[in-house]
């Protein structure tokens, strides 16, 4: 196998970073976006190909440009971000300390400010730390949201509404736990015939599922604690999951103030799959090791996973020795 | 003149020491308390287990109408585990073994029987941490959350597997007339990591290994007791990086009754060493290799009967 191409494939971009999954690792790495190579109307110089190989920086490669204008100059450049990064995503550690939050609001959807550039995308997950008027949040990774994000700002999508912090940190947090289905923290839960319950990171689980629901007295509906639900419906878009228990006599769910630091999170658990003739052949629930190692390539008319709707084509290879001096 | 070393030094400076040195090698706590379960053989790539739901109970007299109560419906949660592969390997040039003093061979297998247990025992651990459901210690005073690990603390766990019917794993040793020593009650197991050690200590009510009126059922990594818990820990433990409100780490406290998970293993498969002598390698027959395979799942059988404990340290 050493020496040889190890992998090769193609995809569409949606233009965002790509991960690839290539568990026998790779050791170098071309990248080619036919799109950009069939399109001779180009007048400014934009990335067709990419090369990576094992001893670059995370981020880096070097890409090779076209131009159909006349004596097109720089063609080939070295790629100081958005290029290639190895990824091995059972690796939990988390992302550098940024100490840089100067406020959370008590917008219905909290927004976090941040000095400096804050580098998130929508989708990532960020944990919060020992925000000053906000403890309650401190320790909890949430996922971060379309609501607002820009350089300086992220909102909490998913979390209800805070008294407003000042000061704090967050890491970014680079891989969810290597094992599905995860447990999720709950940040609401409604009062209704059936209860809808919202968790703070993207939660992955399906209708049928058999779920936990663990409230601590902290939040208010102590009623729900320990009790089993199956879900009956999901909503990617707020992630919420319903469960078919009748909580609209329950007392209300509230998030502690940061007074009532520490406490015990309120929790959905991941008990199985029901065992009802409607989910008689899910396999939803079980339990999966998902981590990978692969490749993860970055997007943008200048970095290997291209623009939207760019069709990319990748071969990877392993090296029968790597002497890196 | 003396003739010394320096004008006559030994020909051959160095001797090899034929016994080599101790590898260190982690307490590997997380299989202890699990089942083991076999995914048969041309089964598919998933096993399922069911467990049915409690019937509520009749406590209400049948009375003397003659007329048939409404029934009870029976149901049951399916619960699933998916097989994965896992291995990893080590090629050897023949010169290596050709050319070392010391056998090479031999103690690459050691090593890699060494990381296949350990593979197996990260992966239990990193299925526990992801899944199982937590309780955050609250009864320190370090100021954090989770707070340090206090006896209020054992106490909740304690109680919450007992509401939920678990049973205890290890049996009671009964108090002998001996000194120092003291009756460890029945217990659940709880697997911790070894920075744990001086918080632990300190826990109001804590027998030391070496306090117990007899040692013929302790295990090798166990450190103590608190109440019905007894404490295996390991350096590698479950950490949560950074996971506290002010930002340390989180050390997970799987807290155990029997039957809580299982380890599924393939049937008639795992797991395997592989050694493949050069012969096998290429026209010149340059490189031996070997290795290990096995295929596993590990699973939570009942999620009420393991709590993570969570806890940051007093200092």
């Amino acid at each position: 196998m050493n020496g040889t191409i190890i992998q090769q494939g193609r995809f569409t971009s949606d233009g965002t970073a790509k991960t690839l999954d290539i568990r026998s690792d790779v050791d170098w790495m071309q990248v080619l976006n036919y799109t950009v190579a069939d399109d001779d109307t180009q007048t400014t110089a934009v990335g067709v190909e990419y090369y990576w190989q094992r001893g670059m920086a995370a981020g880096t490669g070097i890409e090779y440009r076209k131009s159909n204008a006349a004596n097109a100059a720089q063609l080939t450049t070295a790629l100081a971000s958005g290029g290639f990064t190895l990824l091995d995503t059972s690796d939990q550690t988390p992302g550098a300390l940024n100490s840089t939050i100067t406020a959370i609001s008590n917008a219905a959807i909290p927004v976090v400010t941040n000095s400096g550039t804050n580098g998130l995308s929508a989708g990532d997950v960020v944990r919060i730390i020992n925000v000053t008027g906000a403890q309650q949040l401190g320790g909890i990774d949430f996922t971060v949201g379309n609501n607002t994000l820009s350089a300086t700002t992220f909102s909490l999508d998913y979390m209800a509404q805070i008294v407003a912090g000042t000061t704090g940190s967050w890491r970014k947090i680079p891989f969810q736990p290597q094992f599905y289905p995860r447990r999720r923290t709950i940040t609401a839960i409604t009062q209704a015939t059936s209860a809808v319950i919202t968790m703070s990171v993207t939660h992955g689980f399906t209708a049928g599922q058999a779920v936990r629901i663990k409230v601590p007295s902290a939040f208010g509906m102590t009623e729900m604690d320990n009790l089993i639900g199956n879900i009956t419906a999901v909503n990617t878009t707020n992630n919420t999951i319903t469960v078919d228990i009748d909580s609209s006599a329950f007392t209300a769910f509230s998030f502690p103030l940061t007074a009532g630091v520490p406490f015990t999170l309120a929790e959905v658990i991941p008990v199985g799959e029901t065992a009802n003739g409607t989910f008689a052949n899910s396999l939803d629930d079980a339990t999966n090791n998902v981590s990978i190692i692969g490749m993860e390539l970055a997007a943008g008319a200048d970095s290997p996973a291209g623009t939207n709707n760019d069709v990319i084509y990748w071969r990877a290879g392993k090296s029968f020795s790597v002497t890196n001096e | 003149m003396t003739t010394t070393t320096t004008v006559l030094p030994a020909p051959v400076q160095q001797s090899f020491s034929y016994k080599l040195l101790s590898v260190p090698v982690p307490y590997m706590i997380h299989n202890i308390p699990a089942m083991l379960k076999n995914m048969p053989r041309n089964g598919g790539t998933t096993l399922r287990m069911r467990r049915y739901n409690p019937l509520q109970t009749a406590t209400v007299p049948l009375g003397n109408t003659g007329v048939t109560p409404p029934p009870q419906q029976l149901t049951a949660v399916n619960i699933d585990a998916e097989i994965d592969f896992y291995g990893t390997y080590i090629i050897l040039n023949e010169q290596v073994t050709l050319q070392n003093q010391d056998p090479v061979l031999n103690e690459a297998a050691q090593r890699l029987g060494v990381s296949l247990r350990q593979t197996e025992d990260e992966l239990t651990r990193n299925m526990l941490q992801s899944t199982a459901s937590s309780i955050n210690c609250t009864g320190g005073t370090n100021g954090d959350n989770p707070t340090e690990i206090t006896r209020s603390d054992v106490d909740t766990v304690i109680r919450t597997l007992a509401d939920n019917n678990a049973y205890t794993i290890a049996d009671n040793i009964e108090g002998e007339d001996r000194f120092g020593t003291a009756p460890v009650r029945d217990a659940y197991f709880a697997l911790g990591n070894t920075q744990l050690i001086g918080d632990l200590e300190q826990v109001q009510g804590f027998i030391a290994k070496a306090q117990y009126p007899s040692q013929m059922s302790t295990l090798r990594p166990e450190w103590g007791s608190v109440s019905n818990l007894r404490f295996l820990l390991s350096s590698i433990g479950s950490v949560t990086q950074n996971g506290s409100n002010n930002g340390n780490d989180v050390y997970n406290i799987f807290c155990v009754g029997m039957e809580a998970y299982a380890v599924v293993e393939q049937d008639g498969y795992s797991s395997q060493f592989i050694y493949r002598p050069p012969i096998y390698d290429g026209p010149l027959a340059l490189n031996a290799s070997v290795g290990y395979k096995f295929a596993q799942v590990p699973r939570i059988t009942n999620d009420a009967w393991v709590i993570n404990l969570r806890s940051t340290l007093s200092v």
